[in-house]
């Protein structure tokens, strides 16, 4: 009797203490988030007002002085981008390979943007495709990154595209 | 009086005038008022045929663009004809090449005497090369051989246009942007093609010096039997002494063909060739360009089938 008493409260201690482990695991904690994941607030998106943006221009080529510009090696654009029509960066003198350019504080009003840049690399660079990475940026967060490529080798790259402002999330701390 | 039949024929008559009066001076009048019509396009009359096509590719269909030269003709030779001062009479803008490509500027001469025309010179700004015959320095004048030269002609012309003008002077930008484009891409090419020919083979050797702004851009030698031009000017004209140059140049060199040219009588170079002991490796255009309907008829056709043949007949077989 007193055997099948104890093992009936040890098994009890056991069970009792596995389910309260499972509770204690299962039950909600309030984290906080670094960032908001699940749910795209408008502080993640442009949303529909405009907002003040960074816009970076990286090159993978030097753009130069390029005799086939209709204005000529002296006043040619070396590097254009535009936003949703209006001219962003008109940049006249030469670019370097690996160079940033910045627009500081442009307004866009997203959370769809529609960019079109346009970069003459020299003619030095015949032999290798060329490559643009644009980035738009506001309070150090990137809220679009994307790299366009020429159609040939050497060719002026010159695209437009279509970008959705959402700020880009590298990171996730969950934590437990 | 009249009697019965006569004035029965006299009505007639007078009713057939009457119907066929009015209708003669509607026709007449509709005639004067098309001819003053202000849907007129504008007209540019150009030097040469490569100038001609420059224009068109800026202008498009918004002008009209002649070009007094026909494919084949020989514009350092050439004299005016009658029906040239009436195409620039009714011209409204001239195009020429200048640095006397145009012998005795005949161009410049027919824009003067027929109502003093606007006159662009499309070289203007070009840094022209400099050919040494007989003691005396004279400026190439076939520039548009560099397509970076070609470039800076279709600028001149597009500012020509947006003056003469100036309400589609967008579409004429937009236009030449793009016609821009096609010339970069012709440079690339033609660079990767001749790139085929080994350093060492790379002579060119033509009818005249034609081409050494081509010569200049895309590494070859340039030699030829006549001085710069066809005609009688300055350095024109072979001498013996250029002939034997040219003769040895090609022995020691070792070039495998020489080339004769549309626009220049291939006597002379087929004479050398076989002097030599080379073949003849093709035709090129030179001072003017194909007829309509072949490949050469425009400047980006002409320069890519001068290109073919220059890389075939030079490439290592």
């Amino acid at each position: 009797m007193i055997r099948f008493v104890c093992a009936a409260v040890l098994t009890s201690v056991i069970l009792g203490s596995v389910a309260l482990c499972q509770l204690l695991l299962l039950r909600e904690v309030d984290v906080q988030f670094t960032h908001d994941v699940d749910d795209h607030n408008s502080e993640d998106h442009g949303g529909d007002e405009a907002q003040t943006y960074d816009v970076l221009v990286t090159l993978g080529f030097d753009a130069v002085a390029d005799p086939f510009q209709l204005d000529g090696t002296t006043s040619g654009i070396r590097l254009l981008v535009r936003a949703d029509g209006q001219d962003v960066i008109s940049h006249v003198s030469d670019v370097r390979r690996g160079d940033n350019v910045v627009a500081s504080a442009v307004s866009l009003a997203g959370p769809e943007v529609h960019f079109y840049l346009e970069a003459t690399p020299g003619l030095e660079e015949s032999e290798r495709p060329c490559a643009v990475r644009l980035r738009v940026m506001r309070g150090g967060d990137a809220y679009a990154d994307t790299t366009v490529w020429s159609e040939g080798y050497g060719a002026v790259v010159q695209r437009e595209i279509r970008l959705t402002l959402r700020r880009q999330l590298h990171e996730l701390d969950r934590g437990l | 009086m009249l009697d019965g039949w006569s004035g029965v024929i006299v009505k007639k008559r007078l009713f057939f005038v009457g119907l066929a009066l009015p209708v003669v001076l509607c026709t007449l009048t509709a005639a004067a008022v098309a001819k003053g019509e202000p849907g007129d396009k504008l007209k540019i009359v150009c030097s040469t045929s490569q100038i001609a096509d420059f224009a068109r590719n800026v202008v498009g269909d918004r002008m009209e663009v002649v070009s007094i030269l026909s494919a084949g003709a020989d514009p350092h030779t050439y004299t005016p004809v009658p029906g040239d001062s009436r195409l620039v009479e009714g011209a409204d803008l001239c195009l020429q090449n200048g640095l006397h490509l145009e012998g005795k500027n005949w161009m410049a001469a027919l824009a003067r005497d027929n109502g003093n025309k606007p006159l662009v010179t499309c070289t203007e700004g070009v840094k022209p090369l400099d050919l040494e015959q007989e003691g005396e320095t004279v400026e190439d004048p076939h520039a548009w051989f560099d397509p970076r030269n070609a470039a800076l002609y279709v600028r001149n012309i597009v500012r020509a246009a947006e003056r003469l003008d100036p309400d589609c002077a967008s579409g004429y930008r937009a236009r030449a942007e793009l016609y821009l484009r096609q010339l970069r891409a012709l440079d690339g090419w033609v660079e990767k093609q001749v790139g085929r020919i080994a350093g060492d083979r790379r002579v060119l050797v033509t009818s005249h010096d034609a081409f050494n702004y081509l010569g200049a851009r895309y590494g070859f030698k340039v030699r030829s039997p006549v001085g710069w031009s066809t005609g009688s000017e300055i350095g024109g004209g072979i001498t013996p002494a250029r002939r034997r140059t040219v003769v040895e140049s090609i022995r020691s060199s070792g070039v495998p063909a020489l080339f004769v040219e549309t626009s220049v009588n291939p006597k002379l170079i087929s004479e050398i060739a076989r002097e030599a002991g080379v073949k003849i490796g093709g035709e090129l255009y030179s001072d003017a360009m194909g007829e309509p309907g072949t490949a050469g008829e425009t400047y980006v056709g002409m320069m890519r089938e001068n290109t073919l043949t220059i890389v075939e007949a030079l490439i290592e077989p």
